[in-house]
């Protein structure tokens, strides 16, 4: 096809208009940073701030254990108390501290899944776009079979097998999750290898993990940072459903899938212990959605039309 | 001149395959039996329309593919088959400069990175590299501050010269080429064709230059070769060619060729049809069905190359004669 | 223009300025435009990229690009009504109606799944009720030379070559009698023996159905087999405008003679090439008075102090440089 090329880009002479070129570009991040969804921006935030500054934040230590308050309902209900803005549990454990600290847990879980299943996921997808062939073969059906089976079953197995933990279940997700990143890194690792630049960077002699480290990965890098982006939240739901069930973090260590479980039996006489986090996992689950949507919005070349 | 460069016979064949099961039942004759040499310093000329094989005779001579069969000659030695630090020193001496200057650089890589790879695949020290990609700037008329910058901060024509830039960072003898200045706007086109001609009286090269444009490759070539639906069809010095040329294809194509003189008389040569498909291409000659003057051994048997005068060769059964 | 003149004009243009907003300024795209297409003429429009060209075959289908794009002054008079004031619904019912276009490449713009057939009888459909519909469809494909016609009425955009494509998407143009035909690049895409069969194809159907054509394009040679009339545009405004044979004869604008020069011809080591100086100035900063000035040899200061006015040098020439008269 041989369509004329626009060269509408042309920035005039390069160099003249050097330090106008940097005031432009930190004008562009202006208007980018503008325009970030300040809603989701602010969860994921807010999950950050809560897990680095725990202890600062919570109001009692979430261990702590005051048989005589338990059960108690949260401050704007009849019997709350300001002291318990959130309520107790069972055991008289300040629910609110108790959600603090479970950000912790989910905040590690959600970005150190992401990244060890995205690292993994891009990795394979690369060698298998860009070689094709066997390779290719191998590592797809390596991923169907993945894909097959339900990821609980494969945590079962692991988690009974060397036992529950924070650790443990980051391995599960790792190791579960990367087929997510696969097959769509592998598409557009495909296309790459299939680019003008990349036969330019044969002929110009690099080998081929040259090519993989200096033109595939880093031109794949805005699909997978997307990806990863939209899996905090299911990262986040897997460790909950892991700790529902008794296979995440060890109890007393406080996790909101594991405030899920313990809250069960009482959702009828105390509903605050199971509810709330529940609404913690939906919120933060949703922020990360959100900004996962308007990223790939944001990356998306086609996107820089508006006007 | 000696000859840098020659193919033997060669051949290029691409199975195709289509459906679920992917049986492969019909050959893409991508190039069938193609044979010419490339004078040391001359800038061979390959014009042709889609499908005729010009791209693939490049990518075979740059090692992106392989010949099926046939032979690839540098200088003495066969390079058809290389491997290994026999590929790598093949590689730096022949280079490409493709069509697409938006897709030629990788909009990820800062322009001193691009021109510099092949230096840095051959061992260059970082700061032996940035001064190198300085004096390439310099050679290909760009202001040395470029380097620092991104692809898509450059016009078209300007990326074609980071891209000549490239080609020329590890001194190479022969470069390829592959219509670098189609996507190009007029005024572009003339100062990247001046580029080439300049540099090589300057640096010795030798080229070879595809392309559809007749007029372009007149104006840079010394011989030129026409292909059609894989093979050669005529090969002739240039001036030779666009004069007195004998193929009824290149003819047509000649007279194809946009006149701006509104006034001119040019003979009007309409080919019907559609241009051949290198699928499965039927016996005899393959211009067959679209040629004005044909005959029954033109079905049936393909011609060869054959002299009808000095220097200049045609593949046709009605051009015997000199 | 003579008063004779406008009455025979299907398309005028007057005054006409398209600017883009985007987040890195404003893009003068098309700035004081002024043309008319007359009846069964062929007029060319040749301009480089960023020249305007694009859009103002954009205008004239009615979709340039909102919201960013905006039409901030003129009129677009197709015999006589002002496009620029018509409803969406309306423009729907002009474009490909009364207005028809034959874009650059006809892979892109023919639907993979649905048959050529059917594609070519949409413009029918929406524009002309009634009738033997497959009957039409196969009469427009045999006015374009497409061989078998019934036959390659059930084929799909994938089983047609490039030209027989383009010769679909010129029937589907011709499908409504169109009085103005848009020709945006029309050969380009193809190869050089086909862009042949197709130009040929084009002044045929062009002279018998004697309809009014603007042709876009960069390639000079084809504005010369195709045209009547020829308006060079740089930088959105048009800086000559002259028929064919007089335009490549003399050209007045040192824009146009610098790209005519610029063309390759003869043979190796003749000549340098003429290139012309500079390179095309950033459409979001364009220069202030002649946008070619940085450019021109024969530039003065009087040049850059002002964007120059048209004047015509004869009945049928115009240029856009106040140094014409020296050159």
């Amino acid at each position: 096809m041989r369509t004329v090329v626009g060269e509408a880009r042309t920035i005039g002479e390069p160099g003249t208009k050097g330090a106008l070129a940097d005031g432009q570009r930190i004008l562009k991040l202006k208007k980018v940073v503008r325009r970030i969804p300040k809603a989701s921006a602010l969860i994921i935030i807010g999950l950050v701030l809560c897990a680095i500054f725990a202890p600062l934040i919570a109001p009692h230590d979430p261990l702590a254990q005051d048989l005589v308050n338990s059960l108690k309902p949260p401050f704007f209900q009849k019997g709350g108390s300001v002291s318990h803005l959130l309520g107790t549990d069972s055991l008289g454990r300040d629910i609110l501290s108790r959600m603090i600290y479970g950000a912790r847990v989910s905040a590690i879980v959600g970005f150190a899944g992401v990244l060890f299943s995205g690292l993994i996921g891009t990795f394979l997808g690369v060698l298998a776009g860009y070689f094709g062939g066997k390779i290719d073969a191998v590592i797809m059906r390596v991923t169907d079979m993945m894909l097959s089976l339900p990821y609980i079953l494969i945590a079962i197995a692991i988690i009974g097998a060397i036992g529950p933990s924070l650790r443990n279940i980051i391995i599960v997700l790792a190791i579960t999750q990367w087929v997510g990143y696969t097959r769509i890194i592998r598409f557009e690792a495909m296309g790459l290898s299939k680019s003008e630049f990349v036969d330019m960077a044969v002929i110009s002699g690099s080998r081929w993990w040259r090519i993989l480290l200096t033109h595939i990965l880093p031109n794949v890098l805005n699909s997978a940072v997307v990806l990863a982006t939209l899996d905090v939240g299911k990262m986040i739901v897997f460790e909950s459903a892991l700790s529902f069930l008794g296979l995440g973090v060890k109890p007393p260590t406080p996790s909101w899938g594991g405030m899920l479980a313990d809250g069960r039996i009482y959702l009828t006489v105390a509903w605050w212990i199971a509810t709330l986090p529940g609404v913690a996992i939906v919120i933060t689950v949703l922020g990360g959605n959100l900004l996962g949507d308007w990223l790939r919005d944001e990356l998306d070349p086609r996107h820089q039309l508006k006007a | 001149m000696a000859a840098l460069l020659r193919l033997d016979h060669v051949k290029k064949y691409f199975p195709v395959s289509s459906g679920i099961i992917r049986k492969s039942f019909a050959s893409l004759k991508a190039v069938d039996d193609v044979s010419f040499t490339i004078e040391e310093g001359e800038t061979f000329g390959l014009v042709g329309e889609s499908g005729c094989g010009k791209t693939t005779i490049g990518k075979l001579l740059l090692k992106l593919y392989e010949a099926t069969s046939g032979r690839i000659f540098m200088g003495q030695s066969d390079v058809t088959r290389l491997k290994g630090s026999d590929l790598g020193g093949y590689r730096r001496k022949i280079q490409a400069v493709f069509q697409n200057p938006y897709a030629s650089l990788d909009p990820r890589m800062r322009i001193w990175r691009s021109i510099g790879e092949p230096l840095v695949n051959s061992g260059w020290p970082k700061r032996k590299v940035m001064e190198k990609v300085g004096e390439l700037l310099d050679l290909v008329g760009l202001p040395a501050n470029c380097g620092s910058r991104f692809p898509h901060e450059m016009s078209a024509g300007q990326r074609q010269q980071i891209a000549i830039a490239r080609a020329l960072s590890v001194n190479p003898t022969f470069v390829v080429l592959d219509e670098p200045t189609s996507l190009l706007d007029v005024s572009a086109q003339s100062s990247i064709l001046n580029l080439i001609t300049r540099l090589q009286t300057r640096l010795s090269l030798t080229y070879l230059f595809i392309s559809h444009n007749l007029q372009v490759v007149r104006f840079v070539s010394n011989r030129v070769g026409v292909m059609y639906c894989g093979k050669l069809v005529e090969l002739a010095e240039s001036k030779t060619l666009y004069t007195e040329a004998k193929h009824p294809y290149t003819r047509a194509l000649l007279a194809s060729v946009p006149d701006i003189d509104p006034e001119s008389t040019r003979e009007e040569v309409v080919l019907e049809g559609d241009v051949m498909s290198p699928i499965d291409p039927p016996d005899g000659c393959r211009f067959y069905g679209r040629c004005g003057s044909r005959a029954q051994v033109c079905q049936s048997s393909e011609p060869v190359m054959t002299q009808v005068g000095q220097g200049h060769t045609v593949a046709c059964h009605f051009c015997k004669s000199a | 223009m003579t008063m004779k003149e406008k009455s025979r004009n299907v398309l005028e243009v007057n005054n006409l300025s398209i600017h883009f907003f985007t987040d890195r300024g404003v893009v003068r795209a098309v700035e004081n435009i002024d043309f008319a297409v007359r009846d069964g003429e062929v007029w060319g429009l040749v301009g480089e990229s960023a020249s305007g060209k694009s859009v103002i075959g954009q205008a004239l289908m009615g979709v340039v690009a909102k919201p960013a794009g905006r039409i901030m002054s003129g009129e677009i008079l197709l015999k006589g009504e002002d496009i620029l004031l018509k409803s969406p619904h309306a423009l729907e019912e002009m474009r490909g109606g009364r207005v028809a276009i034959i874009p650059q490449d006809p892979t892109t713009a023919l639907n993979p799944l649905l048959t050529v057939g059917f594609q070519i009888g949409e413009s029918f459909r929406y524009h002309c009720q009634g009738g033997d519909l497959h009957g039409e469809v196969i009469g427009v494909m045999k006015t374009v030379h497409i061989p078998a016609p019934e036959m390659r009425y059930e084929d799909y955009p994938h089983q047609l070559s490039g030209g027989l494509k383009q010769r679909a998407i010129i029937a589907t143009a011709l499908s409504s009698r169109p009085e103005l035909l848009i020709a945006d690049e029309p050969t380009s895409a193809l190869d050089v023996t086909i862009q042949v069969q197709i130009i040929r194809l084009i002044r045929e159907i062009q002279r018998e159905f004697n309809m009014a054509m603007i042709l876009i394009t960069h390639n000079l040679g084809l504005v010369a087999k195709m045209a009547d009339r020829v308006a060079v545009l740089y930088c959105g405004r048009i800086v000559e405008e002259a028929p064919v044979k007089e335009l490549f004869k003399s050209p007045l604008h040192p824009y146009t003679r610098g790209l005519l020069a610029s063309l390759p011809r003869g043979d190796k080591g003749d000549v340098e090439l003429y290139t012309i100086p500079g390179h095309l100035p950033n459409p979001l900063d364009l220069p202030p008075g002649c946008s070619f000035a940085p450019r021109c040899a024969y530039a003065e200061d009087e040049c850059t102090g002002a964007v120059p006015g048209t004047e015509w040098t004869s009945e049928d020439h115009r240029v856009a440089c106040r140094r014409w008269r020296q050159l």
